[in-house]
């Protein structure tokens, strides 16, 4: 005898209930969604630096590069005195780039301070004699803003000291430097920050100028 | 006049039945016309997915609000990590994001919070609040074998003068968290 199974039709999926869902999520991330790209800029301070007895001895020897942020403009020193700019010997005012108006800093003045960080860096004190461990103390530098500056002048003033200045004639700028700039990464297994591309490669020398600042604070 | 009562009859039972042909015909096609979705929700889960992943993106979430908190504009490409932030705004600190009961006013603390008055640097409660979550991270670093480096992230608005960012870091110095990652809006400008 012939068996005859029933024809089962094979229902619709209701997707009603998932689109309701998705309708509802989508507006909410949208308004909790950052659009703004958040990064970061990586500081130390001062008492991470001498700890050790080896590390007093080191800060004997270390050049000291140290930029003084005032509302007037920047004076920078070493540990040979002033290091401005020949012919702007720094003054009894002590300042090596003047702000043209008080406590406003301009792209320009920021910019002559960069560039004059670049010949320091890479020019005057370029070899390795004036430090004893080149690669952190090459890449070093304090720097000491006045109580009054304003928070996003002391951040614009971080990205001069910390990239090579683009189209710098002296000395000049590496061709090659990569676009994402100094960048530094977080290393998730030796949960410490490193200076990386963004392939994972060295950059130091194309990119960075001196990543490692100190910011000083409290009464200093 | 019987033939022609007949014709007339079977032309109008023959216009119904093709009438009653066509209504049978529009609703069957009626039932068939169901919105096709399909597409629609491939778009969506698209959407949703994009938005999943955006929102996942950064470890510390910093919400912008004029008048609060702005951050300032860096040429910075670094990234976040996540670790243990510090919000200054135009009013008030948080740290993880809870109030610590510290208020700013014009780009100052108040000095009944500060352990040695108006010109200390020492910000009492703030220094708790660190403190405690350094040996929360503290244990969980020997737990996990790694090293505490006392990492944190420090969220300021754009306009505070550095004086009041010098007493936050110096604070938190005190509650032994050394580097800092200042949250900054990414721009090549």
């Amino acid at each position: 005898m012939r068996k005859y199974r029933a024809s089962q039709e094979v229902g619709e999926l209701n997707l009603l209930p998932i689109m309701n869902l998705i309708s509802l999520l989508i507006p909410f991330l949208l308004l909790s969604a950052q659009f703004i790209q958040i990064g970061i800029i990586l500081i130390q301070t001062p008492r991470l630096k001498s700890q050790s007895s080896a590390d007093k001895k080191q800060k004997k020897k270390a050049l000291n590069l140290t930029v003084i942020m005032t509302g007037k403009g920047y004076y920078v020193k070493s540990r040979f005195g002033s290091e401005c700019p020949p012919g702007k010997a720094g003054g009894e005012e002590k300042l090596c780039f003047r702000n043209k108006e008080k406590g406003k800093f301009t792209a320009d003045t920021i910019r002559a301070l960069q560039l004059h960080l670049w010949y320091l860096y890479k020019r005057k004190y370029g070899s390795s004699q004036y430090y004893e461990d080149e690669k952190m103390d090459h890449h070093s530098i304090t720097l000491v803003p006045q109580h009054d500056v304003k928070y996003e002048a002391v951040v614009k003033t971080l990205d001069a000291l910390r990239e090579i200045p683009a189209g710098a004639k002296d000395p000049p700028s590496p061709t090659n430097m990569p676009a994402s700039g100094c960048r530094m990464t977080f290393d998730k297994k030796a949960h410490t920050w490193m200076v990386q591309g963004a392939k994972g490669e060295d950059v130091t020398e194309r990119a960075c100028m001196y990543h490692l600042v100190t910011l000083a604070i409290g009464a200093s | 006049m019987a033939d022609a009562t007949n014709a007339a009859y079977e032309y109008w039972k023959r216009k119904k039945k093709a009438a009653k042909q066509v209504k049978k015909a529009a609703r069957r096609d009626k039932k068939d016309m169901g919105l096709t979705i399909t597409s629609l929700l491939d778009a969506l889960t698209i959407i949703l997915l994009f938005l999943l992943k955006s929102f996942g993106d950064n470890p510390v979430n910093i919400t912008q609000k004029k008048g609060e908190l702005q951050l300032p504009k860096s040429m910075s490409t670094s990234n976040m990590a996540d670790m243990v932030d510090i919000h200054i705004g135009e009013s008030a600190i948080l740290v993880h994001g809870k109030s610590i009961h510290v208020n700013v006013k014009n780009g100052k603390v108040d000095e009944n919070v500060k352990r040695d008055g108006a010109d200390g640097f020492f910000i009492t409660p703030l220094y708790k609040a660190l403190k405690e979550k350094a040996k929360k991270l503290k244990t969980k670093a020997k737990r996990a074998g790694w090293r505490f480096e006392g990492n944190a992230l420090v969220a300021a608005d754009k306009a505070i003068p550095y004086r009041l960012l010098s007493e936050v870091l110096y604070t938190a110095n005190q509650a032994e968290f050394k580097l800092y990652s200042f949250a900054i809006v990414k721009t090549r400008e």
